[in-house]
């Protein structure tokens, strides 16, 4: 990566996530040459954003009004708001039941006082606020946030995983079940379906590097659909993969279905695509997304 | 009287959201301090009903900066619900990538969250009382403090691909071997990384002899500890027994834990969504113990690699042998574990087995219940999963290390506020010493607020004029 790239001035602020994208951030050799970052809690002794920020990148879910609140104010602040990471993008992983019985009891647990109030989910973002980029990710690579910051406009990002990965899908190497990760071992080169592993690369957006997959994981689909799914059902979503297997693989087709209920789908691709459902959210058309 | 109330908000260079009330009272003392978590995400009811699998991958959204700990502890759970203990491979293979977490999460906790405040001083411009401060004022030493960090992250991604959240441990084992390409890369760098780290062990040294009179007013008090252990009662990070030591030091409680429930209860208090655990047999608040860096070096009597043991001896000199009680002494014992850590990647990769492809047991003979537990760089982390016999779980509880600390980080912040903090002008600086009170535990407040728990609980119920109307108990 060139070291010459000059990031605006910029501010990143975490509302309900885990500080895996803050961390990733951190990892871009970039952003320390640069006093440009304005604020952020994690690293950063200023108490709040500044009126005339650039940027603001956006992590984490919104699940307290008070995440509201801080949501709606970094809004007005900023000219350009970036939505970072899947929980940003969904309401991420503490959307994947979220159960209010849970809140409830531990509510009539004890009474809480001068805390901020739940809500009923974990809601992303554009529920609430105008979005101008989306960057999904679980979390995404340094490379993709410095991007995003830089040189968004006219981004080049590979379309599906496959497309950076470089295995080679084979024709006549079909596995019979999904043990690929029982093996232990990968050959390289050649593709992880074709090894046995349920790798949702076909169908997930690219831009990662491939980063899993080449080195033998497979993809879990943390990018999120690619381009052609973006405004599709899950199940749209799940019949594609469906076809991938059946078409590479002589994995029965109730292993096949098994898979599909996977962590990977609910957790990433199935909540993206679920809130394409929703109809009070504004459509999150391809030219928003890196 | 309280008639004023200044609020920290949000306290910064930790991880997760926090906040701080300081209530004054008219003659500009303070009258209380409090250290409320507001962030609350619900993991362990999401969890029921998925697989057993699964939660290796889920578990370790639950942090970003230390997610190693939680897809290590998910998977040593599974270990024991599937009933398919990992070949002795695997467990160095896990230990190792462990190792890499606690380098990279105590390096960046010593020089970019903490360090500041030490080497820029507490009463430094906020402005630039951070980690590019820290680039102006030495940027030699700023540089190898990344190294450091980035050593510890390329240990994780050497086998788990991603740094963050990685995809590497499973029940039985872990699915990848450990190439001798990887290992010697990772050797390459050791040296350097050890150098650095005994820089750091140097500077907080220093700053501890020149600022003696600051280590001995800032929030010393007495608690128990609490951490793994060796069975000789060495420093343990990765598997062993749990034990329990007293303020004067002195033997509590050994034991599994799979029995821990015997053992620890927790408290809540309506100001804060992190409950307050405590030892069940002395009670609240008497129980109450700290974890992590210090309390883990308290608790250990030696420390199986060299160097690491010289720095734990003149450790123990600074109170004659008997536990050290200075909330400072945290970034101290974090340094000398993280020589401790670097040590032990070289002992991991000089084991034969390290390269060995026998890394799965995928015989299984499922148990359905197991506990899985590991030292997070911040303290006892521990996973406890019941399933049916289809691998889904019907039951989670997860007990996270920075809540631990949740009595001693309330306890230190009061304290910090009623010896720094002063009316009716109170400075930026001053308040900077109360969240640094919360900072030198190094909590992580996204994995301590994750639950609502399932632990015997106690709620004490307080009135409108603030008296303890009435105390209920689970």
């Amino acid at each position: 990566m060139e070291n010459n790239r000059e990031l605006p001035k910029f501010a990143v602020l975490q509302l309900s996530g885990c500080s895996g994208c803050e961390v990733s951030l951190l990892n871009s050799d970039e952003w320390i040459d640069n006093v440009n970052l304005v604020y952020m809690p994690l690293v950063v002794s200023s108490n709040k954003i500044p009126d005339d920020v650039e940027v603001l990148l956006v992590s984490g879910g919104v699940r307290t009004d008070e995440d509201i609140h801080n949501l709606r104010k970094g809004r007005s602040r900023a000219r350009r708001l970036i939505a970072v990471g899947t929980c940003a993008l969904s309401g991420g992983v503490a959307q994947i039941r979220d159960d209010h019985p849970a809140r409830e009891a531990f509510l009539r647990s004890s009474h809480r006082l001068r805390l901020p109030d739940m809500l009923p989910h974990a809601y992303p973002l554009d529920r609430f606020v105008p979005i101008d980029l989306y960057l999904p990710g679980c979390p995404p690579t340094p490379e993709l946030f410095i991007t995003a910051l830089t040189q968004a406009e006219d981004a080049k990002i590979a379309s599906i995983v496959c497309q950076e990965c470089g295995r080679k899908k084979l024709q006549d190497m079909r596995p019979a079940s999904i043990t690929g990760m029982r093996s232990g071992v990968t050959l390289p080169d050649i593709c992880l379906i074709n090894q046995g592993y349920f790798c949702v690369g076909t169908s997930t957006r690219g831009g990662c590097g491939a980063l899993c997959t080449r080195p033998g994981h497979a993809c879990v689909g943390c990018r999120g659909p690619a381009n052609p799914y973006l405004y599709r059902e899950p199940a749209f979503v799940q019949d594609n993969l469906r076809k991938v297997f059946r078409r590479m693989t002589d994995i029965p087709e109730a292993e096949i279905n098994e898979a599909l209920d996977s962590p990977w789908l609910s957790l990433f691709l199935d909540q993206f695509t679920d809130y394409t459902q929703d109809e009070s959210l504004p459509l999150r058309t391809k030219d928003k997304f890196i | 009287m309280v008639t004023q109330k200044i609020t920290i908000e949000p306290v910064t260079r930790i991880e997760g959201h926090a906040k701080v009330t300081v209530h004054m009272k008219d003659d500009g003392s303070v009258e209380h301090a409090y250290f409320h978590v507001n962030e609350f995400r619900g993991f362990e009811k999401f969890c029921e009903g998925r697989l057993v699998t699964e939660m290796q991958q889920i578990t370790p959204r639950i942090c970003g900066i230390c997610p190693v700990s939680h897809h290590l502890a998910a998977a040593k759970a599974g270990d024991v619900v599937l009933g398919c203990p990992p070949p002795r491979p695997a467990s160095l293979l896990r230990e190792l990538m462990h190792m890499g977490q606690i380098i990279q999460s105590h390096g960046m906790h010593f020089f970019e969250l903490a360090g500041p405040d030490l080497l820029l001083g507490f009463d430094a411009d906020p402005a630039t009382r951070n980690v590019v401060g820290l680039i102006q004022a030495d940027p030699d030493l700023t540089v190898k403090a990344v190294r450091l960090r980035k050593f510890g992250q390329s240990i994780i991604s050497e086998l788990g691909e991603r740094s963050i959240h990685p995809t590497f441990a499973i029940p039985g084992g872990v699915n990848r071997t450990l190439p001798a390409e990887g290992r010697d890369r990772i050797l390459a760098q050791l040296d350097e990384q050890i150098a650095t780290t005994q820089l750091g062990i140097k500077i907080v040294k220093d700053w501890m002899e020149a600022n003696a009179e600051t280590v001995q007013k800032f929030a010393v008090f007495p608690t128990g500890y609490f951490g793994l252990t060796t069975p000789d009662h060495g420093l343990e990070l990765y598997d062993g027994d749990m034990r329990l030591i007293g303020r004067n030091g002195e033997p509590l409680e050994t034991f599994s834990a799979q029995n821990y429930l015997d053992y620890i209860a927790e408290h809540v208090e309506s100001w804060s969504y992190l409950k307050f655990p405590y030892y069940k047999k002395l009670g609240f608040p008497e129980g109450v113990y700290r974890v992590g860096p210090l309390g883990r070096i308290n608790l250990a009597e030696h420390i199986s690699t060299p160097l690491a043991n010289e720095e734990l001896k003149l450790f123990k000199a600074i109170n004659n042998g008997m536990p050290v009680e200075n909330t400072l002494a945290y970034h101290y014992a974090r340094m000398i574990e993280t020589l401790f850590a670097c040590e032990r990647v070289r002992v991991l990769l000089a084991d034969p087995d390290i390269l060995s492809n026998d890394i799965l047991n995928t015989h299984q003979e499922p148990t359905g219940h197991g506990v899985g537990v590991i030292e997070a760089p911040r303290g006892t982390l521990t996973h406890d999963y019941h399933a049916d016999e289809l691998g889904r779980l019907t039951k989670v509880n997860l007990i996270v290390s920075t809540g631990h600390n949740n009595y001693a980080m309330s306890k230190a912040v009061d304290m910090v506020a009623k010896e720094y903090v002063r009316g009716p002008e109170v400075k930026e600086g001053m308040l900077n010493r109360v969240e640094h009170a919360i900072r030198a535990h190094d909590p992580c407040l996204s994995c301590s607020t994750h639950a609502f728990g399932q632990m015997p609980i106690e709620i004490s119920i307080i009135d409108a004029d603030g008296n303890l109307a009435q105390t209920i108990k689970r």
